[in-house]
């Protein structure tokens, strides 16, 4: 369609004719200041107060800073005027000169040039420097953001480091001794610090005798570190004590070792071939006896391995009680069996299966027929289908002699 | 070309690879900027029931790093100073890295140079049997006539577009479909060789493997033409710095792409010539005053231009606004002319749709709108890229619409000629792809 595209361009026509007279129409349109009105630049309108300011001096002076794309003279030369110079470089043609006539008075421009626009050159520098990464920064970059160098040097190189140093450093065995003897005589000021030392030892037992055995077996020289005793020891070494049944040790405060011992209960008297000793209610041995005079109160049992059948032995001296002022002990026989000894040197001979009913049918044919007041030396009850009464030997004697009489056989 | 089908096959490769390890970079490599996005591929889409799709793969990435900085040694989208070209693209990527706290080793690529043509073409096949397998898609692309290119110039884009069966036309997927005969369209994007090397090596000189490379105006108009306009047809214009790309789409599939070399450098250098300003103060006084559509009230607009010469009644200068209007207005014209000449040898008048949608830096003029209607057509919006998860609000912009698009071209790429023809050991493959898929899934 030829007429629209004619239709386009008549709609728009050329831009708007000679930009250059507009331009200098624009120009033309400039007036210049007034002769009162001084420009002054903008980063100029505070006073610097670096600058000497003499009273005397006209405020129009300062305004009379060179700008920064301005010629910026030379400030040696001593015997030519400066203040020309310096003035010609006034912002406008038409600023009102003046200064005073005593040269001296002038402020000296030795350091307000350069300070007057510190912006402007630095900004021109900054604009210059190439914005783009130098190759070599932008491939340690990208190193640096690869995950495997990155955790790498991150906590691989340290860790490397320290490694190092420290094996460097303990490869020696004279340093490495050293190392040793500080920590050594570090610990060692520590645990000797009176705050851990242990003065005296108190030992809580019902007899002193126990309280002197453990004293003398612990062996320990005061003072001590408290650091160095080992409680869980001392209490094995205590409770490995025959008489000691259970310990319980402790450090109190004012440095003493405390141990408290709870003593096994004597039971019973055991005889052996060694001599006289204590034993307990479950048959462990607590400590030699002299006599058995002196802990008469306890029953007498005798005998290899009597202590081991301890609760039998105690089952029949409770069935004995009838016995109780005739009885006069216990013997294991074999380790297997028990006999009662009553006095008179009577025996009863027990089974080792059911000695306690045995025993009972003793003490009821006793009761009834009073047995054991008879001439009997020895009521034999190991075969319980076959229990044997032996005779002394007065009774048997004159029990033949009986028999003789009655059958008439003549006395031998 | 054998040489380029056999590198953008392994450029898929390392892509897949990159987006299995989870971080790839993507690069705009433009005239006036350059910039990069580091995307972070992982499972925090959109979960299954929730109602979201997922979103043209939008939901699968993140954008954990973003640098953008001043493009140095391009010209026309294409390099013109390697050195300057790589520290740029050093800067870019560093400061993303150190944002993203990752390194990336792969990156994919946008550019707008090196003359880019499009070429449309067809082939055609009997099948083989009686559906339609992967093979015959294969082999009807196989089929499709290579017009001849020109001396160095390379495939960029070979994307099959529409598939014919027998007498019926219009599909997307023909696989498992009966029929006799297949034919497809396929449309060609051949571009320069020397800009591409000179791009890959640019980019290997940074330490970085291209991964993909995309056409600026293909990536552009990705992410700022929504989905019904690529359905039912539309153009999207990317005005960028040194060239203004402007693609075709229709079916959700590009049919026409094209470069202008003009673009808003262009407009910069003519206010620089034109107020006899340096051009950092030109592309200053441009990006504050800029405009196409003068009122009454610009001619009370008064611009200082300003100036570092020393020379005061220079330094002292003023235009007004209407002035500067006056001189980027023909220039901008005359890109959209330009738009305006390719888009009509690529029969855009045919589209049922005509949507106009201006995207790039180029697009923020003021009143460019107004302008653009006037010469492309009545249906013109201004474009702005969709929203991806994690892009900084700086890089939300019309001139950040290529590298959004390239994020999208990213998660997922449109089928390419080159994706098709499987090797014939694909049985073998397919198992274990798929158990590495599964371990990938559950683990």
């Amino acid at each position: 369609m030829p007429a629209l595209s004619d239709d386009l361009r008549l709609r728009h026509p050329a831009p708007p004719a000679e930009p250059p007279l507009r331009r200098q129409a624009a120009k033309d349109r400039f007036q210049p200041a007034p002769e009162s009105f001084q420009y002054r630049p903008r980063a100029l309108w505070k006073a610097d107060p670096g600058l000497p300011r003499s009273p005397a001096q006209q405020p129009l002076r300062q305004s009379s800073q060179p700008r920064a794309h301005a010629f910026i003279p030379p400030t040696d030369p001593g015997n030519t005027a400066p203040e020309p110079l310096l003035d010609a470089l006034a912002a406008s043609p038409s600023a009102n000169y003046s200064w005073p006539e005593d040269p001296a008075a002038q402020p000296v421009h030795t350091t307000a040039p350069s300070s007057a626009h510190p912006a402007r050159p630095a900004l021109a520098r900054r604009s210059r420097r190439d914005p783009s990464p130098s190759r070599l920064s932008y491939r340690l970059h990208r190193l640096w953001l690869t995950p495997f160098i990155r955790r790498g040097i991150t906590v691989g190189l340290p860790v490397f480091i320290v490694v190092l140093v420290l094996g460097l450093w303990l490869g020696d065995d004279a340093r490495r001794a050293q190392a040793q003897g500080f920590f050594t005589d570090l610990r060692t000021a520590f645990e000797n610090r009176p705050e851990f030392q242990v003065n005296s030892l108190s030992v809580h037992a019902e007899t002193p005798e126990v309280a002197q055995a453990i004293t003398r077996r612990l062996g320990l020289e005061f003072p001590v570190s408290s650091f160095r005793l080992d409680l869980q020891e001392l209490r094995h070494e205590t409770e490995a004590l025959d008489a000691v049944e259970v310990a319980a040790l402790r450090i109190r405060s004012g440095g003493v070792l405390e141990v408290s011992v709870i003593e096994r209960e004597p039971a019973m008297v055991w005889r052996h071939h060694g001599g006289l000793e204590l034993v307990d209610i479950e048959g462990r041995r607590i400590a030699r006896l002299a006599e058995r005079e002196a802990r008469a109160d306890l029953p007498l049992i005798a005998g290899e391995g009597a202590p081991a059948a301890i609760s039998e032995a105690r089952q029949l001296l409770a069935a004995a009680s009838p016995l109780r002022d005739r009885l006069r002990g216990l013997v294991r026989v074999g380790e297997r069996r028990w006999d009662v000894v009553l006095d008179r040197g009577q025996r009863i001979m027990l089974p080792a299966e059911g000695a306690l009913p045995a025993l009972e049918r003793v003490l009821a044919l006793d009761g009834a027929q009073g047995l054991l007041a008879r001439d009997v030396s020895v009521v034999d009850l190991r075969d319980a289908s076959r229990p044997t009464i032996r005779l002394s030997q007065p009774a048997m004697a004159e029990l033949h002699r009986i028999r003789n009489q009655v059958s008439g056989v003549p006395n031998r | 070309m054998t040489d380029l089908y056999q590198s953008q096959r392994a450029m898929r490769h390392m892509r897949q690879q990159a987006m299995q390890r989870g971080v790839i970079a993507v690069l705009d490599i433009g005239t006036f900027k350059v910039a990069c996005l580091i995307l972070k591929f992982g499972s925090q889409g959109a979960s299954e029931g929730s109602g979201v799709g997922n979103m043209a793969g939008q939901a699968t990435f993140r954008v954990i790093g973003a640098g953008t900085t001043r493009s140095r040694g391009v010209r026309f989208g294409e390099i013109a100073a390697m050195a300057e070209t790589e520290r740029a693209v050093r800067t870019a990527l560093q400061t993303a890295q150190k944002m993203a706290q990752q390194r990336v080793d792969h990156a994919i690529v946008c550019f707008s140079g090196g003359e880019g043509r499009s070429y449309g073409l067809e082939g055609a096949v009997e099948l083989e049997g009686a559906h339609v397998t992967e093979n015959d898609i294969a082999r009807v692309l196989a089929a499709c006539d290579v017009p001849d290119l020109g001396a160095g110039r390379e495939v960029l884009h070979a994307q099959p577009v529409n598939f014919i069966l027998d007498h019926r036309s219009g599909l997307s997927d023909p696989r498992g479909q009966a029929g006799r005969r297949l034919a497809c369209d396929m449309h060609l994007l051949s571009i320069e060789a020397d800009v591409v090397q000179n791009l890959v090596h640019c980019l290997k000189r940074c330490d970085v493997e291209v991964a993909g490379l995309a056409s600026a105006s293909y990536a552009s108009a990705l992410s700022s033409l929504v989905e019904d306009e690529q359905e039912l047809g539309a153009a999207s214009i990317d005005l960028g710095g040194g060239a203004t790309g402007l693609s075709i789409f229709i079916k959700k599939h590009m049919i026409y792409s094209d470069t202008v070399r003009l673009g808003g450098d262009h407009i910069t250098s003519d206010i620089a010539k034109g107020l006899q300003i340096p051009y950092s103060a030109a592309e200053r006084i441009k990006t504050f005053y800029g405009g196409v559509q003068a009122t009454g009230k610009d001619d009370r607009e008064i611009i200082e231009i300003g100036g570092d010469s020393g020379d005061w009644d220079k330094d002292r200068r003023t235009i007004t606004r209407s002035e500067l209007i006056g001189i980027m207005r023909p220039r901008v014209e005359e890109i959209l002319e330009e738009v305006r000449a390719r888009l009509d040898a690529a029969g855009f008048d045919h589209l049922p749709s005509q949507q106009i949608v201006l995207a790039g830096g180029g697009s923020q003029i003021p009143g460019l709108d107004g302008l653009a209607a006037r010469i492309l057509g009545q249906q013109v919006r201004l474009g702005r890229p969709m929203r991806v998860q994690g892009l900084p609000q700086a890089a939300t912009g019309p001139a950040f619409a290529g590298i959004v698009g390239l994020c999208l071209f990213a998660a997922q790429p449109q089928d390419e000629w080159w994706d098709f023809d499987i090797p014939a050991d694909r049985f073998a493959a397919r198992p274990l792809k798929r158990a590495m898929k599964w371990f990938k899934d559950n683990w």
